[in-house]
């Protein structure tokens, strides 16, 4: 819509931000009307949430821009093999070099794709960078000092998963489904470019973070996790339930080692599902993947990962003791 | 969106993030070792947002009527952490979720309490909760514990069975942030005030011998018990 007489109207977010300034000034001076714990716990899981995944949001998001803006077609094309059977894979180990945690991943890998990267390639590199970087298999060796081999089981079974679902992914035309955003400022170039892109990523993965913290928030405060963390066991109903725990609990790939250690109740393959679908599918996550590709293909990707992420992990998880 | 409201949401969020990161808010809600990068995104967010607004105010002085595509929708469910901050202001985990984190087993350190003890030069050293919660079952540091008075800071819960003069002493122990925390929780028996839920005191108190079978497992007797005012990091991390 084109504004009428711009500069001479007061815009409906100067008014509103304008007020929220104002009542910032007051903050917390309602807190007293809401003598409900429950609530109160709720708005600190949620803004820890929003604010844990934002410095890492902003480096996926200024790579993505970086991207558009600055990197020509035709690196992008050369730095990956043409042939999908080789591509995955390659496109796994560069996510080796992306130090952060998962959300980083989903606006650059959605950037990706924009630029002509195969879908399933720039799908595997979302998946394996949140855990198998450097950063996050230091934190898992630290977690866990007298199994190094957790370290390395995490490591081929995320590997194993993103190209697995990255290979299912080219040979069912699963992209297909994707709905990228139309290019809207993209196809400008330089410093402006990429202002534009960065702003435009970030209030469109930023909206998503803030109803995926919610929901984390929500199942955090309703659900106490004691009593599903009372579960415990082996085998492959503690290895479900761990997957379970993972998607419900969103919590960050760097930290989730420190959690799955803790939770020694459970034998060392069902921790390791925990490690491996904590990543790749989670609520935060998941609102993450439909800002960037569509209801419709993220619903369908995270069930598929799920799956693999589950059957991998049962698999690696069964040499370990 | 226009272009104008998308570069007020971008410098808003920015202005929250950085009024966080400024301020101790942020400890609230991460460890503090992500205060930089907290810092870092609030001023690249800010910059953005001036960023949009300057440049628009120059096109829309060149060209009046260009027409400046659409910006996404989402974005204005960044309105919510700003009103959340003004309905509950900033606060730390409590009580409540102290009653509901289940019992996870920690990484273990090493740290010697007599040691630190003897570095300090005082006859009762204050010590984290975690200390104890490691150090009850660390033979060297157990036999310290059972000998001697510690200081301990935390906010009370009334969990569990009903027992006379008690109450359970907490703080929680985070990794990234509040969202993955674990309550470090210890049951103080014997005590002739028994404070109210979540408030913030510092107790003094000595290891009992047997554990209490249920939740909260460690057992303290309290020699005394202070008012306190919370610390500005309410949780502990791993040492």
């Amino acid at each position: 819509m084109v504004d009428p007489a711009p500069g001479k109207r007061v815009s409906r977010s100067t008014l509103l931000w304008v007020n929220l300034a104002i009542f910032f000034y007051w903050q917390g001076s309602l807190h007293h009307l809401l003598p409900y714990p429950a609530l109160r716990n709720w708005s600190t899981v949620f803004l820890a949430t929003v604010l844990q995944a934002l410095p890492f949001l902003m480096l996926g998001v200024g790579l993505s821009a970086a991207i558009a803006a600055f990197v020509p077609s035709a690196w992008l094309a050369r730095a990956l093999p043409s042939h999908p059977v080789v591509a995955v894979p390659a496109a796994g180990l560069y996510g080796f070099a992306l130090p952060g945690c998962e959300c980083s991943a989903a606006p650059v890998a959605a950037r990706l794709v924009r630029r002509g990267v195969a879908p399933a390639a720039a799908l595997t590199f979302l998946l394996a960078a949140p855990a198998v970087n450097p950063i996050v298999l230091v934190a898992t060796s630290v977690a866990f000092p007298g199994h190094p081999e957790m370290v390395l089981a995490r490591f081929v079974a995320s590997m194993l998963t993103a190209v697995v679902v990255g290979w299912v992914c080219a040979g069912t035309g699963l992209g297909r489904w994707m709905r990228l955003r139309p290019p809207g400022h993209d196809h400008r170039s330089g410093v402006d470019g990429f202002a534009a892109t960065a702003t435009e990523d970030f209030l469109q993965a930023g909206g998503f973070l803030v109803v995926g913290a919610a929901l984390v928030a929500t199942v955090q405060t309703a659900v106490p996790h004691g009593a599903l963390e009372s579960i415990g066991g082996s085998g492959i109903p503690a290895a479900l339930t761990m997957a379970g725990l993972a998607v419900l609990l969103s919590v960050c790939s760097e930290a989730d080692a420190f959690v799955a250690a803790g939770l020694t109740q459970f034998s060392l393959a069902a921790r390791l599902t925990f490690l491996v679908v904590g990543p790749m599918v989670d609520m935060k996550l998941i609102a993450l993947q439909i800002a960037a590709f569509g209801r419709r293909f993220a619903l369908r990707f995270t069930s598929l990962t799920l799956t693999v992420a589950i059957a991998t992990s049962l698999a690696v998880g069964s040499t370990l003791r | 969106m226009t272009r104008h409201d998308a570069s007020c949401t971008t410098l808003v969020a920015g202005l929250l993030a950085l009024w966080m990161g400024l301020t101790n808010a942020m400890l609230d809600y991460l460890r503090a070792s992500m205060r930089p990068w907290l810092i870092a995104a609030a001023v690249a967010l800010c910059a953005l947002g001036i960023y949009g607004l300057v440049s628009e105010a120059i096109r829309a002085n060149r060209e009046p009527h260009r027409h400046d595509g659409h910006w996404p929708r989402m974005g204005w469910f960044l309105v919510i952490p700003v009103l959340v901050v003004i309905v509950t202001g900033h606060e730390p985990l409590g009580s409540f979720a102290a009653g509901r984190s289940g019992t996870r087993g920690l990484p273990k350190y090493a740290f010697d309490i007599a040691e630190y003890a003897q570095s300090t030069g005082t006859t009762v050293p204050k010590l984290e909760i975690l200390d104890v919660f490691q150090g009850a079952d660390q033979p060297g540091n157990r036999a310290y514990l059972l000998d001697h008075d510690v200081s301990l800071l935390g906010f009370v819960t009334r969990e569990g069975p009903a027992v006379p003069n008690s109450f359970v002493l907490n703080r929680f122990l985070i990794s990234c942030c509040a969202a993955d925390a674990t309550a470090l929780s210890l049951r103080m028996v014997g005590s002739a005030r028994v404070p109210t839920s979540d408030a913030w005191v510092r107790v003094r108190a000595r290891l009992l011998p047997t554990f209490s079978g249920g939740t909260p497992r460690i057992v303290m007797q309290v020699k005394s018990v202070q008012s306190a005012h919370a610390p500005s990091n309410p949780y502990e991390g791993y040492r």
